[in-house]
């Protein structure tokens, strides 16, 4: 078990200051209700394996806020403020981060039923002035079929100067529904926290409940083989994303049609496009055959070349080798200073991989590489998503050479105390927190990659021009509705 | 008294009794009025200039004054009344419009406005060195007398950079009147027989510099921008057309009439490297500025430069070809001054309209007024699409005949070669950025949302000031769409006036005819129009698309931000500086600072000396008009002794 | 008298066969990304469905904003009358090669004002990069039009380039010839708004130069938009085939000669069309401020070709 430590408000900040010079980083931080279990803040850290959890019991809803001396706790400051209603004076300045109608007089995650009446949280206005300086607002909604989302650009031309995000449209109260229901529902909501990232979040669930329970093996190996598909489908839609977003609509058509094959791929095997109800705490639901397994092997032998084919397209038009190039730099000091997570902070050179840090499932037994690239750019981001393609292959390979007839599931013994799910999701660390007390959970906290790495994104951003936004974005490919919950 | 004498008592007497008027005490509104009335007369006197050169005829007369002062003798020859009339023309509106902005009529300055008007008049019929001389000087003196009201330096600088050229015409003219042996302005054909070509270049080259002071000559533009921000709206708008005017027309005259073109390949490209220049750096300029006058500043900069390259292109005609194409460049030049003098009038009247209805200078805070005052708006956007030369409005017809005559010209020597697409290639650059500076000059101040709550506010426009603007907005489209006659006159005035050849007008009339552009246009907009009444569909009024937000006054574009992709593009030419302070938790701050290379480099030096010589000359100064008065009648008279004694 | 129905037959020819040439240059697109794609007969389809449907205006725009459409289908409808087509007599002095590239400057300062209409930022986006583009767009295509007339020897007349080019016979493929229509080229892609300049496909207003500008017409408006925006494409094509490579198009007003004069400008057109959709489907599109060095380029090229033309 981890071990936890109960540090006092006033020396928070001390702490974890020190804690982040010893090269933990912040992974998860939120607030408790008062109830089962004391009034508090859950500061959960890790230095690879090692996790170490921090509580700090408050007396009041107001405390010096931490977050001008500790960035990496500022998106949690504010989320606390804004869903546990901690301090309630904190500056409105900060805008919407998760939550565009609040509550009046009540916060989303009290114990107390909330009210009807809600409020819509404007958004704050101009901060930047000078010489033909203006805004640019862009969302919530949106030319294309894409998430909802606003971001408001302080430019004066076409370099951007400043951007702000502003989520909160698809907040749907996740974290709250986690509270009740039986197991089964909750793997099905926590399935449709983001529909991409259903495989990992099921899996960081199924973690989370799981404690110290050994999971056949069997089961473990296909875990991994459905978590590196779906990192597979993703990072082909990323990356034709980012030729779409140029304009180079052949490779975007080609990278297309790869991912609707795997997507296939996935419903052969899992009956799902987006094999969600596969994975359930203490094993996987369902057994695939031979013949699927037989299946995977053929396309995922396909897929590296076609991989290959993809980026050698995409790298012989010097459009866009030029687009791609030095554009939406997320420089290593911001990386490392804002705990950017996943292809993006790998891409600024920092080498975070949980499954390497901390292996789950079968991440122990396969190797495979962690793809890193300093430069931080969008085609950095580009090169580490095509280089995990191929090393996923390469995992699933591996697994399907390991692959033995043995049982599928276990009976799972929830103990009380923190369960922590934390996967790598295709975007980066995916952790899943469960205040577990009398065999309920009392607080159930999802901390998704795009949680953090929006604010990665605003910083990434200041010195390219409004145009190439979309592709900055794009090469995130963050999730709107994984960070609003 | 003859038929001339008449006339020209009744052109310069109201004009004359106007000024003395002012000196009357009593009730200052009226009195200015008075002395207005009695300009405008002048005014429309001098609009029938060209009629009745022609139907009088009015002929060269003298007017011996005395021992003294020597022979002041006028004549009228068409390509000088035809300037006349149309300067007296955008003159009139003018004072129209002045008549209608009582707080703007001050009794000094309309004295000084009914001098100007005497000094361009006899500026420009002027038949002896001295006339001309001290008629330049007057315009010179009075538009510096009639910026009262902008910043002194400002003042000062155009004083001393306008006087800096005054000066160098004086020793051309002089050099002329010593060379000829006479101060007779009609007895000088040229200059190629009686000395080397090389002081007829070399004077030519001169008098491009002198009167290159007043119209914006690279690098003589600094006193430009901000005399045209600070002084008041009639005087800049006098100094930028009529002023102009004047200098165009006698640059043109001693250029292909009193010198005479010299053999010299050389001479022209200098010009032609500087006005090309200038017309392109002013376009550039223009692009940047946050006040509408100042862009209208350097949008005279850039037309004169193009004017001035035109007037060069003739020189480099007339020596490689004889004065085959001269005629027809020069009619080109002539016709954009006379453009310019309409359309800027009109920009610039239009800009002080908006000032005196709304109180708001600079375009950050405007934007929305079409909305608010219509009519004006539609005078405006003629105006706009006039500068930007949108066909079928009249500075499209010049700036075709430009490059139309350029590209007429072909092949020719190697000079001609390697200049010709050169030339063309700047004409193009610099229209499109002007075009470009002027859709945004509209697009800011006229469409999009208010950024001000002054724009909503903004009074009602009364009739005395939209009487002169549709004047010269219709002006300014009859001139693009009956272009072809008004070519054909000037190209007819230009061969009888001065010594080149006649035009050919079929290269004109054979491949233009603006009223079938515009009557085609029209058609299709009337048609389309009509269809669509016939078959009528709902219009919905929303809101504009805000993505689901809504949209308060900072989200939309600003003009910086609009020009600011071509700051980017040609970076180095604007020499900005921007900077942002990210103040932690406070307001980030974004600053963006342009310098002009040739202020800093040239003329704050220069400017430095000026100032210190100023803080001198100030003390000469007393505000009194009497006093200023009597200073110019000093001036003049230190100048006609020191002539007469030469 | 026939002249002018000429005339006017190849001016209604182009304004009918500018949705064609769209719906071919996406269809053949959609062809390359292995997707069926519509038919070529959709643009028609689109511009009958916008014709139908009422309009939503902004409250904040002003006359201008109603007026603009007509406009830009004005001097578009002008431009296809100057033209030639199928014929090389043209109608009129309606004016000449400067005029041609003034009108297209006309078309788009209504399109840019149009675009400040409204006061979205999306609009000035457009309008302001648009403006970047022209002022090196239009330097280059008067100077590749101008070293046509030099190469044709024929002043600035219109019609009178392909019969001159005609006459020259071979004599006409030289280097100008090719320098000329290469600038030519880029700048009918910059001109229209195309890939690498600007994606038409494009649903993302951020990088949005000609539709930003159009984000705030809606039904006829719209419609007469995009129409006038087909045609200045259709236009700039027929200008490559009748100006550049004039072979084929009928100098007399015989009947077979017109015919002829008519299938070769079609099969031009459909070339025209497919190597835009083939350009457009191989490159992606440029960095915004990449935009001005291609268009140098052109300039480049096509002062050249003039240079070339006078010292070869």
């Amino acid at each position: 078990m981890n071990p936890e430590f109960v540090v006092p408000i006033d020396r928070l900040q001390e702490r974890l200051q020190l804690k982040l010079i010893d090269g933990y980083g912040i992974m998860c931080m939120y607030a408790v209700e008062e109830g089962k279990m004391s009034r508090g803040i859950r500061t959960v850290l890790r230095r690879d394996a090692e996790i170490l959890s921090l509580f700090t019991p408050l007396e009041s809803d107001t405390y010096d806020m931490i977050h001008t001396e500790v960035p990496q706790t500022r998106p949690y400051e504010r989320e606390m403020h804004e869903m546990s209603g901690l301090n309630p004076h904190m500056a409105e300045h900060y805008g919407p981060q998760r939550l565009q109608w609040a509550y009046k007089d009540a916060y989303p995650l009290q114990k107390a039923s909330l009210p009807e009446e809600r409020v819509f949280r404007p958004i704050p206005d101009n901060r930047m002035e000078g010489d033909g300086i203006f805004e640019i607002p862009v969302g919530p909604v949106h030319a294309g079929i894409i998430e909802p989302g606003h971001f408001r650009f302080s430019v004066a031309g076409e370099p951007i100067l400043k951007l702000r995000t502003h989520m909160g449209y698809t907040y749907r109260g996740i974290e709250k529904l986690m509270e009740g229901f039986t197991e089964t529902d909750r793997t099905r909501i926590i399935e449709r926290v983001s529909g991409d990232t259903a495989v990992a979040n099921a899996l960081a669930y199924a973690h989370a409940m799981e404690g110290e329970t050994e999971v056949p093996e069997r089961a473990r190996l296909l875990r991994t083989i459905f978590a590196e598909l779906e990192r597979i489908y993703c990072h082909f839609g990323d990356i034709g994303g980012i030729a779409q977003d140029t304009g180079f609509s052949v490779p975007a058509a080609y990278a297309a049609g790869i991912k609707e094959k795997i997507l296939r791929l996935n419903e052969i095997i899992g009956g799902h496009r987006f094999l969600m109800g596969t994975i359930v705490p203490g094993g996987v639901r369902r057994d695939i055959s031979d013949d699927s397994l037989r299946e995977i092997q053929n396309r995922i032998l396909k897929v590296s070349f076609d991989i290959e084919e993809l980026v050698g397209m995409m790298e012989g038009s010097s459009f866009l080798m030029d687009r791609v190039e030095t554009t939406g730099v997320l420089t290593h000091k911001d990386a490392v200073e804002y705990r950017a997570l996943g292809p993006a902070a790998r891409a600024s050179g920092v080498k975070t991989d949980v499954r390497k840090e901390r292996p789950y499932d079968a991440y122990g037994d396969v190797g495979f590489r962690v793809f890193t690239r300093e430069k931080g750019d969008v085609y950095s981001r580009m090169l580490v998503k095509a280089g995990e393609i191929v090393e996923s292959t390469s995992i699933i390979n591996q697994c399907l050479d390991q692959i033995r007839p043995g049982p599928l599931r276990t009976e799972v013994r929830t103990a009380d105390g923190l369960g922590l799910g934390i996967v790598e999701a295709p975007r980066g660390e995916l952790v899943h927190c469960a205040e577990i007390t009398e065999g309920e959970i009392w607080r159930y906290r999802i901390r998704d990659p795009s949680f953090i790495n929006w604010l990665a994104l605003e910083r990434a951003l200041p010195g390219n021009i409004v145009a190439d936004f979309p592709l900055v974005n794009k090469s995130f490919n963050l999730s709107y509705s994984g960070n609003d919950l | 008294m003859s038929d001339s004498e008449l006339y020209i008592a009744l052109l310069l007497l109201p004009a004359l009794i106007g000024a003395v008027a002012t000196l009357l005490p009593g009730k200052k509104i009226l009195i200015s009025r008075i002395s207005l009335v009695l300009c405008a007369v002048s005014c429309v006197v001098g609009a029938l200039s060209y009629t009745a050169a022609y139907r009088l005829p009015l002929e060269s007369m003298s007017l011996d004054i005395g021992p003294l002062v020597g022979g002041y003798s006028v004549s009228f020859d068409s390509l000088s009344t035809a300037m006349m009339s149309m300067s007296s023309i955008v003159y009139l509106l003018t004072l129209v419009h002045l008549l209608s902005c009582p707080e703007r009529c001050e009794k000094g300055n309309c004295g000084f406005i009914c001098l100007l008007f005497m000094a361009v008049m006899l500026a420009m019929c002027a038949n002896s060195i001295i006339l001309l001389l001290v008629a330049w000087e007057m315009v010179t003196l009075t538009t510096f007398l009639m910026t009262k009201g902008s910043d002194e330096v400002y003042r000062w600088r155009y004083f001393t950079i306008t006087h800096f050229g005054g000066l160098i015409i004086m020793c051309v003219f002089g050099a002329l009147w010593y060379l000829y042996g006479t101060c007779d302005l009609s007895a000088m054909t040229g200059l190629g027989v009686i000395t080397d070509g090389l002081v007829s270049a070399g004077l030519i080259l001169l008098l491009f510099i002198g009167f290159g002071t007043k119209l914006g000559l690279v690098p003589f533009h600094a006193w430009m921008p901000d005399l045209y921000s600070t002084a008041p709206v009639h005087s800049v708008t006098l100094l930028s057309t009529v002023c102009s005017n004047v200098a165009i027309l006698l640059l043109m005259k001693s250029t292909f009439l009193w010198i005479g073109v010299p053999d010299n390949t050389y001479l022209p490209i200098v010009i032609l490297t500087l006005a090309a220049f200038g017309s392109v750096w002013g376009a550039m300029e223009s692009l940047i500025q946050t006040e509408p006058r100042r862009i209208l500043a350097y949008s005279s900069m850039e037309n004169m430069s193009m004017v001035i390259l035109c007037l060069a292109m003739g020189i480099l005609f007339e020596v490689e070809f004889e004065g085959d194409l001269t005629a027809l460049m020069l009619a080109a030049a002539m016709l954009h001054t006379i453009n310019h003098a309409f359309f800027k009038s009109l920009m610039l009247l239009n800009v002080g309209t908006i000032e005196k209805l709304t109180g708001e200078r600079n375009i950050d805070r405007m934007g929305g007024l079409a909305l608010f005052l219509p009519l004006l708006s539609m005078f405006a956007l003629i105006g706009t699409l006039s500068m930007a030369a949108i066909p079928p409005m009249n500075g499209f017809v010049s700036e075709w005949l430009m490059i139309k005559t350029v590209v007429t010209a072909g092949t020719g020597t190697s000079v001609l070669n390697v200049l010709l697409p050169i030339i063309v290639a700047v004409l193009g650059v610099c229209g499109t950025m002007a075009a470009v500076s002027y859709a945004r000059l509209y697009g800011f101040v006229f469409l999009g949302r208010p950024r001000s709550e002054s724009m909503r506010e903004a009074r009602p426009m009364g009739k005395g000031l939209s009487v002169p603007l549709a004047l010269l907005a219709a002006a300014c489209v009859f001139l693009g769409i009956f272009a072809v006659p008004v070519v054909r006159k000037i190209a007819v005035a230009i061969s009888d006036t001065l010594t080149v050849a006649p035009v050919d007008m079929g290269i004109v009339s054979e491949a233009l005819d603006p009223a079938l552009i515009a009557v085609v246009l029209a058609l299709v907009c009337i048609v389309l129009y009509g269809l669509f009444r016939l078959f009528r569909k709902d219009k919905v009024k929303v809101s504009t698309w805000d993505c689901g937000t809504e949209l308060n006054k900072d989200m939309q574009y600003s003009s910086e931000g609009f020009s600011q992709p071509l700051v980017r593009v040609f970076h180095p030419f604007y020499g900005d500086t921007a900077e942002v302070k990210d103040v932690r938790g406070g307001t980030d701050t974004y600053h963006i600072r342009f310098t002009e290379p040739f202020i800093r480099h040239i003329l704050n030096p220069v400017g430095k000396a000026v100032d210190l010589l100023s803080v001198h000359v100030e003390r000469m100064q007393s505000g009194n008009i009497q006093a200023y008065l009597a200073y110019l009648l000093v001036t003049l008279i230190v100048i006609l002794l020191a002539v007469r004694f030469i | 008298m026939m002249s002018i129905l000429v005339s006017a037959i190849q001016a209604v020819f182009l304004i009918a066969v500018s949705p064609l040439i769209t719906g071919i240059v996406k269809k053949v697109k959609a062809l390359m990304q292995h997707r069926r794609g519509a038919d070529i007969l959709q643009p028609y389809r689109d511009l009958a469905k916008l014709l139908r449907k009422d309009e939503t205006v902004s409250e904040s725009t002003s006359f201008l904003f109603r007026v603009i459409p007509f406009v830009c289908m004005a001097a578009m409808t002008l431009l296809a009358f100057m033209t030639p087509v199928f014929f090389t007599g043209i109608l009129a002095p309606y004016g000449d090669i400067v005029t041609l590239v003034y009108l297209f400057t006309l078309y788009r300062f209504c399109m840019v004002l149009g675009g400040l209409e409204g006061g979205s930022v999306f609009g000035g986006m457009g309008s302001s990069r648009e403006m970047m583009m022209s002022v090196l767009i239009e330097p280059a295509l008067l100077l590749a039009l101008m070293s046509m007339c030099v190469l044709s020897n024929g002043g600035t007349d219109i019609s009178s380039i392909p019969t001159l080019l005609i006459a020259l016979g071979s004599a006409a493929f030289c280097p100008a010839l090719l320098l000329a229509a290469a600038s030519f080229a880029i700048t009918l892609v910059a001109e229209n708004a195309r890939i690498p300049f600007d994606n038409p496909a494009t649903h993302l207003e951020l990088t949005m130069i000609h539709e930003g500008m159009l984000l705030e017409y809606s039904g006829r408006g719209l419609a007469l938009m995009e129409l006038s925006s087909e045609m200045r494409l259709t236009i700039f094509m027929t200008m490559l085939g009748t100006m550049f490579f004039p072979w084929g198009i009928s100098t007399t007003l015989e009947g077979l000669d017109l015919l002829v004069g008519l299938v070769a400008i079609l099969v031009k057109l459909v070339v025209f069309a497919f190597l835009l959709a083939v350009l457009e489907s191989s490159i992606s599109k440029s960095r915004l401020f990449k935009t001005p060095n291609m268009l140098t380029a052109s300039f480049v090229l096509a002062l050249l070709a003039i240079i070339s033309l006078y010292i070869l």
